[in-house]
């Protein structure tokens, strides 16, 4: 898997700098980017994640072709069987 | 640490807006707190499904298994004699079942057999139980 590393420079507020630094002080984290690095952390988690334009292309098609949750259920579970006999070689689903 | 091993219903539900629950696999599929897991089985049969039962375009699917690739941990289909002691009423559920339990994972499936069959080996949820106990933020359209 690539592994994307990088700095950002940020501007924050005298205010907000003397803060980090209490908390740096305090023993809450070892430095600045430390701080920063877990803010971020911390926000990413927080964001509720925006759907991508893949996957609302692909709803657009599964809503053109009709496609219902009741349906896909099954058609999985037809798939599931052909695929389990083809893997495994074993004619009898179920047990 | 918890880790979600998804099954295909949730996959293939993202992308099926039938019901407002779909919402809840996209959620989980997208969330970046809880790691998550699956196997080539798995994944064969999202491709099949969206490749010969509805015949979605070639190079969407390659691109969605190719995101599915980056948001998930994909492991190796377990072999015949590793299922084998797995007991459920569909023996096609086995390899499933068996990679969730393998991995230590809760079973996040939308299927109520599977589901059924998992809960005596494994945890295993329900798309929107799993929204529910692990407080997962709903994804959002952009507006």
């Amino acid at each position: 898997m690539e592994t994307l590393n990088g700095s950002i420079t940020a501007r924050l507020t005298g205010k907000d700098i003397k803060k980090i630094d209490s908390l740096i002080i305090a023993g809450l984290y070892n430095n600045r980017s430390d701080f920063l690095k877990n803010a971020a952390r911390h926000l990413l988690r927080e964001e509720a994640p925006e759907i991508p334009d893949l996957i609302l292309r692909l709803q657009l098609q599964a809503r053109d072709k009709h496609i219902s949750k009741d349906k896909a259920l099954k058609d999985i579970r037809n798939v599931r069987h052909q695929l389990y006999s083809e893997s495994f070689g074993d004619e009898y689903i179920f047990s | 640490m918890n880790i979600f091993f998804l099954d295909t219903t949730i996959i293939i539900s993202s992308i099926v807006p039938d019901r407002s629950e779909y919402i809840a696999c996209v959620s989980i599929l997208l969330q970046n707190n809880i790691p998550l897991l699956t196997n080539d089985y798995v994944i064969k049969e999202t491709r099949r499904v969206l490749e010969d039962f509805y015949s979605f375009d070639r190079s969407d699917i390659n691109q969605f298994i190719e995101f599915l690739s980056t948001k998930l941990d994909i492991v190796k289909t377990p072999s015949k004699e590793e299922f084998s002691k797995i007991r459920s009423n569909d023996k096609s559920d086995r390899p499933i079942i068996f990679s969730a339990k393998k991995h230590e994972c809760i079973l996040i499936t939308d299927d109520i057999p599977t589901k059924k069959d998992a809960l005596k080996y494994v945890m295993a949820l329900h798309s929107n139980e799993a929204i529910e106990v692990f407080e997962i933020k709903l994804a959002k359209n952009r507006s």
